[in-house]
Order: C-alpha cells, then sequence, then structure tokens
C-alpha cells in the first residue's frame, strides 16, 4: 500500500550541491523540467521562494518542505532531493538535508493536506530519516518513503 | 519559524483529546438559524412573563377604579349608575392624558407600533413610547373600556424582543426577526394560541410562511404558551360544549353562514373605520376625546353593563350559556357601538377580541334565524357562534388560516374545525370581493406600509453586513487555523493580508488534519485556502445577493470593497429574511 496519495514525479536526486537555502530550492525544482504539469518552471520557482520567504516550512531533523500553491502547475507535483551538505534554511538557520518539495494548484487543497500529512507520518517512523540519509541509490530512497 | 520536533512528544491521549473537541465542535456548534432559534425561546419566555405582568397590573388598576374585582361585567354590573358612566370616561381621561404627555417629546426616529416595527422599521422600538402606549392601553382596559388587549401585550412582549435585539447587536434582518417573534408570543400568550401567534405574524405581518422565519415565529410562540400555561393554567380560553356533526348535510348551512360573515365583514370594518373619521371630526384635544370615547361606553353601560371589557365573557356565554337572540342582538348593537367609541376615539390597544365577539354573536343570531326556519333540522346556535367566530375572523383579518387554527386552539373542539374551515375561507373570498381592505391591512398602511416595500427594495448588502469576527492573517500558522475553528460558529474562516480579502479557508477541507500537530510548522492559512469565493457588493441589491448565494458554497459571504478590503460578513439567511419578512402589498 502506497504510503503517499501521490507519488514522485521524477527519481529523487541524491547528493544535491547547493551552497544555500535558494540553490537547494532551484536544484530540487530542476527535477520537474519537461513534466507536462509543470509548463512554467521559473514561475513555480519563484512562488516556492515567495512562499519561503513568508515563514520557510520545516520539519526540523534536517526535513524542509517547500511548497507553493499556484496556478502554474496543473496537478499536484512533488520531488525530493537530498543535499550533499546541511544548508541552512529560513532566517533561524534551520540546517536541511533532506529537501521535499511540492507544486500545488489551487483547488488541489485536500491532496496537498493529504500528501503533506502522510508524508510526515512517515518521516516520523522510526529510522526513515536516517534511511533516506543513508540510501545508496534513487530506488533506495524511494523505498524507505514508500515501504 | 517553528522547529516541531517538539510536537514528537504528543502523545495519543492528548491526540485523542484533539479530536474529541474537534468532534464536539462540529457537532454541537451553535450555527446562526440555531442561535436565532435560542434567542426566539428566550424572547417567548420574556414576551410571556411581560404579558404576565401587564395582566397582573390591569386587575389591580381594575380593582383600583372600580373597587371590585372579578370580571368586567360582573363589576359594572354591581356599580351605581353615576360610577358606570364615570369611571370608563375617568379611565379615558386618564390614558388620554398619558398619551398626551409621553409623546410630547416623542423621537421621531423610532417607530411605536409593533407592525411598524417588524415591517417598516430596523426593528428598534422607543422604549418609553412602547411603555407610554401600554400604560395609556392600561388605563383605558382597566376601565371598561372595549378595546382588545392583544396590543399593549404584542406591544410590550415586541419591546422585549426588540431590547434584546439591540443589546446583542442583532444585524438588521435578525433584530426585525427577533421582533416579530416577540410579536409572535404576545399573541401566543394573550390567546394561549402558540400555532396562531405565529400565523398571525407570519399571514399577517410579515405575509410569508418561508421557513426561515416561521421556524423562530413557532419556537417564540411555544415557549410564550408554556410560560403562560404554566402560569394560569392550560385549559381552552373559550371552553364549548363538545359540538357534534351527524350528517354532512350539515354542512350547507355554514356554507350559508360563511357567505354572511363576509358580507357583513366589510360593514364592520366601515363602521370602525367611520367611528374613527366621526372622532376625528370632534375638534378636542387627544385626552378629551379619550374621556369622551369612554363616556360613550359609560353610558351605553348603565343599559347593558356587557358592553365594557373586550367581550370576552360575552363570548363564552354565547358559547355555553347563550341568551335569547333578541338580548344578544340588543347586547351586540350596544358593543359595538362601545367598541367603535373606544377604538375610535384613539385608545391604544386591539380590536381582536371584540371581532370574535361580533363574529360569535352574527353566527349565532344567523344560526338561531335559521334554526327558527327549519326546526326540524335540530341546529345548535351557539355551534353556528362558534364557527361564526372562525369566518368573521377570517375575513376582518384577512388571514384565513390563521383564524381556523386560532378557534381550534381557543376553544380546543377538533370536531368544529371543519365547518370553520369552509366557512372561513368562503367568508375570506366574499368579504375580498367586495373590499379589499381587513383590519391590519389598514393598520398598516396607516402606519405607513407604503413606505415597508419601498425600504425594503432600497436594502442594500452593506444594511445587513455584519462585522467579521472569523477572519485570520494569510500568515497564521495551521495550530492558529485550527483554533479559530474550535472557537467558531461558522465552516468557513475569511482569510486577509494587509486587510484585503484574499479567500476562505472551509472546515471541510482540513478537518482530517486537524489533529496533526506537525502540520504547524509547515501550513499557514494562504496555503490551505479557497481563492475561489464569491464575494458580495456592500452596494448590491438583495436580489443580486441572493444570486451570488446561489452560486457559492458557503451559507456566510465576504462583503468586500472596490479595493477588496473586507469590510464585513453577510448570510444567506438574512438575505432570505429581508425576502420572508417583506409583508403582501395591501390595497390602500
Amino acid at each position: 500500500m502506497s504510503v503517499f496519495p501521490l507519488v514522485l514525479n521524477a527519481p529523487p536526486l541524491l547528493e544535491l550541491d547547493a551552497p544555500d537555502e535558494r540553490q537547494a530550492i532551484h536544484g530540487t525544482i530542476g527535477l520537474l523540467r519537461g513534466c507536462a504539469d509543470v509548463p512554467d518552471l521559473a514561475g513555480l520557482e519563484a512562488a516556492v521562494l515567495e512562499r519561503q520567504r513568508i515563514n520557510p516550512p520545516v520539519l526540523g531533523s534536517g526535513v524542509a518542505l517547500p511548497h507553493a500553491r499556484t496556478p502554474l502547475v496543473r496537478d499536484l507535483v512533488f520531488v525530493a532531493a537530498r543535499l550533499g551538505a546541511e544548508v541552512s534554511f529560513g532566517d533561524d538557520r534551520v540546517p536541511v538535508r533532506l529537501v521535499f518539495l511540492f507544486g500545488v494548484p489551487p483547488h488541489r487543497i485536500s491532496q496537498y493536506l493529504a500528501a503533506t500529512a502522510a508524508l510526515v507520518r512517515r518521516l516520523r517512523a522510526p529510522d526513515v530519516i536516517d534511511g533516506l540519509l543513508s540510501a545508496a541509490t534513487a530506488d533506495e530512497f524511494t523505498s524507505w518513503l514508500v515501504p | 519559524m517553528k522547529d516541531a520536533a517538539s510536537s514528537q512528544t504528543l502523545g495519543a491521549f492528548t491526540k485523542r483529546l484533539v479530536r474529541a473537541k474537534i468532534w464536539l465542535a462540529e457537532h454541537f456548534r451553535i450555527n446562526e438559524v440555531q442561535t436565532t432559534l435560542v434567542w426566539a425561546a428566550l424572547v417567548g419566555f420574556a414576551g410571556a412573563w411581560s404579558s404576565v405582568l401587564f395582566k397582573e397590573a390591569t386587575e389591580w388598576v381594575h380593582v383600583w377604579v372600580t373597587g371590585h374585582s372579578g370580571g368586567y361585567v360582573e363589576t359594572f354590573r354591581m356599580m351605581p349608575w353615576w360610577k358606570r358612566l364615570l369611571v370608563p370616561a375617568g379611565g379615558g381621561l386618564l390614558a388620554g392624558l398619558t398619551l398626551y404627555f409621553g409623546s410630547r417629546f416623542r423621537r421621531q426616529d423610532s417607530s411605536t407600533d409593533y407592525m411598524e416595527a417588524v415591517v417598516v422599521g430596523d426593528g428598534r422600538l422607543s422604549v418609553r413610547v412602547s411603555l407610554v402606549k401600554s400604560l395609556s392601553s392600561l388605563f383605558s382596559g382597566a376601565s371598561g373600556g372595549s378595546i382588545g388587549r392583544e396590543g399593549p401585550l404584542v406591544q410590550l412582549s415586541s419591546l422585549v424582543a426588540s431590547v434584546a435585539g439591540r443589546v446583542m447587536r442583532f444585524p438588521l434582518a435578525r433584530r426585525r426577526q427577533i421582533v416579530a417573534c416577540g410579536a409572535a408570543a404576545g399573541i401566543a400568550s394573550a390567546y394561549h394560541a402558540p400555532v396562531s401567534g405565529a400565523f398571525f405574524v407570519a399571514e399577517i405581518v410579515l405575509g410569508s410562511l418561508a421557513m426561515e422565519s416561521f421556524g423562530p415565529l413557532v419556537v417564540a410562540s411555544v415557549v410564550a404558551t408554556l410560560t403562560i400555561r404554566a402560569h394560569e393554567g392550560a385549559e381552552a380560553l373559550y371552553s364549548a360544549p363538545v359540538f357534534e356533526m351527524r350528517s354532512t348535510l350539515e354542512l350547507a348551512p355554514y356554507v350559508l353562514l360563511g357567505v354572511f360573515c363576509g358580507l357583513v365583514v366589510p360593514l364592520y370594518l366601515a363602521f370602525l373605520k367611520g367611528s374613527e373619521k366621526a372622532f376625528a371630526m370632534v375638534k378636542l384635544p387627544l385626552y378629551l376625546r379619550l374621556a369622551l370615547g369612554g363616556l360613550v361606553v359609560g353610558a351605553l353601560a348603565i343599559y347593558r353593563p356587557e358592553v365594557t371589557g373586550n367581550g370576552r365573557s360575552l363570548v363564552f356565554g354565547i358559547l355555553n350559556h347563550p341568551e335569547p337572540a333578541l338580548a344578544l342582538a340588543i347586547v351586540l348593537a350596544c358593543k359595538l357601538l362601545a367598541t367603535g367609541a373606544t377604538f375610535g376615539s384613539g385608545a391604544v390597544g386591539g380590536v381582536f377580541t371584540p371581532t370574535l365577539f361580533t363574529g360569535a354573536a352574527s353566527g349565532f343570531l344567523f344560526g338561531a334565524g335559521f334554526s327558527a326556519c327549519f326546526p326540524g333540522l335540530g341546529l345548535d346556535p351557539a355551534a353556528f357562534g362558534l364557527v361564526g367566530m372562525g369566518a368573521f375572523l377570517a375575513a376582518a383579518t384577512g388571514a384565513p388560516v390563521m383564524a381556523i387554527i386560532m378557534i381550534f386552539e381557543l376553544t380546543l373542539n377538533y370536531q368544529i374545525l371543519m365547518p370553520v374551515m369552509l366557512a372561513a375561507v368562503l367568508s375570506y373570498f366574499v368579504a375580498r370581493s367586495l373590499s379589499k381592505r381587513s383590519l391590519y391591512a389598514d393598520a398598516l398602511n396607516r402606519k405607513g406600509q407604503a413606505a415597508v416595500n419601498e425600504f425594503l427594495d432600497t436594502l442594500k448588502v452593506g444594511d445587513l453586513m455584519t462585522e467579521a469576527d472569523e477572519v485570520i492573517e494569510s500568515t497564521a500558522g495551521f495550530g492558529e487555523v485550527v483554533r479559530s475553528f474550535l472557537h467558531s460558529r461558522h465552516e468557513y474562516l475569511h482569510v486577509v493580508e494587509d486587510g484585503r480579502f484574499l479567500g476562505t479557508i472551509s472546515l471541510h477541507d482540513i478537518k482530517p488534519y486537524l489533529d496533526q500537530p506537525d502540520l504547524e510548522a509547515l501550513i499557514i492559512a494562504k496555503d490551505v485556502m479557497r481563492e475561489e469565493t464569491c464575494p458580495l457588493a456592500r452596494d448590491q441589491s438583495m436580489a443580486e445577493a441572493l444570486h451570488v448565494f446561489g452560486r457559492a458554497e458557503s451559507e456566510c459571504l465576504p462583503v468586500l470593497d472596490a479595493d477588496s478590503r473586507l469590510l464585513g460578513t453577510a448570510t444567506k439567511t438574512d438575505v432570505l429574511l429581508v425576502f420572508a419578512g417583506k409583508p403582501r402589498r395591501n390595497p390602500g
């Protein structure tokens, strides 16, 4: 049974080299290049950064869930990346290694909430974050999310 | 920014507690309609007690001015002729002086009549003027004036409701509705008639049986009746012998009675109107005019003491131990003159009970005549009195449904219902074909009903709008959203940013996740709001507002200005209440 009501739109990116929050997000969003549901990648990135400016969604334990509700995506999109090194997110400089990014069309509130809640529950499970951090391949990474 | 790691410690018990609180908040949240029903019940209770106090005060003044306790007719029978003459005249003088001095400093910006308050105004009754009118009515009634008591009872009950509406700062539509509930409670208290109380206001005053307005009226009426019954007893106000219909053919004379009443009612209404005109021609100050009206009643009481009071004991007599037809005809003539004198002189009160008597007496006399022509049929003239009461009331008030129910509630006699229904409807249509005037249409016209529809037509959304209390900033965290819903009566929160409206959050969308504290750090109000809300504009008409509500999912919509700033909210119920409270257009 799938943990998520959705699947990753692209294989997760492991060891993303990003010097800062902005580059981390840029690199993660890059996974959506060519995705039919994201006709305006730059617009989505701008929307996510705008949302980060208000209140960066950081879960703790090195996990960030940047997202944006924007009509620039046609359907809910979801990608994940693991940073090569810790990057500070937000004014509070919270260290982050795992980035799970959502693009949410305005009418997909329920699905977005369901996906976020499911992801958070999964990440709270024992050893999942350690497993994600130590996964050697994209498939292994994905299997920690969808056991 | 919050680190949600700490929320990991949230135990299973706490989660269950949050779930329980959410369940309770969702299932026991009191919405606008339920709030109105609760207030209707409170108004019914308070209105009934105001009626009890008024009745007690009237009895006390009655004993004070006559020196006797008991019914009006019995009291006046025991009094010497000069006292029969002077007591109603003195009472009229006191009633007139009360009005005269009480209205000298009357403010012109608030209505003073319960009908006016419900249908024209904004549900604000002047406390001082209402009390002055009630006090004046108390003097008129207690001294034997031939006038009904439903006027002051409705006035006081409506006043209580109006004060409650103002203190609680109800929006315009709800304030008007609560005053209508007060009026219904007043009628129900006066006649121990819960259904009629609701129908009286719905049919005569509001001209609508829409559930949005009728439901609260029913609640107020029932609570008022239960309260008054606990104080005065539950027996029928006009108990009558059980009526039995032995054959369907017996309905035929009642059909004729219905036609007869329909022919007589326009004359009755014309007589009341004429008495008003006659007194208006007498160029006297108000207090002397009322004293003159009382003097006429007193003079008639020397000959027939039955003319005093509202006529309740006379109705009871017709139904249970009627006088001979000739004697009743004389009493009817004298009573009509007394009612015309009291009503025409400008006494505050009502003519509901005098109308019941006129109908009962007319019906009885018709029945007596019919029985004399067809003695073999074995018809009971008292039963004609009962049916005549309903038929007369239906045509006089222009409210046949209310009249039918009222007769049943007054007598608690089910068998009479079918003849009353038939006669009431016939009487109503016959009277309407002759004259469009009705007892209360005249009152409403006089109180400016022409302005009623005009007023309601000009109402804008801004007039109904209330301050938006379910508002949340776009950057508020998910926890704050949850807390707002737990404390809110609505299923929607309005999201604003720098005062500008952005959208609404639906409880339905976030309900499954209300007990997930981790989301606090991840989600803000803006993330879960819906932008496609249909907002209202302040200057939109009621018809336009209803159209917007037809497209919207929410029962409560934001009202925005040209810059999308949130001015307040308006509910669909309030808009519907304006339509439900729009009275029939009575011909002038």
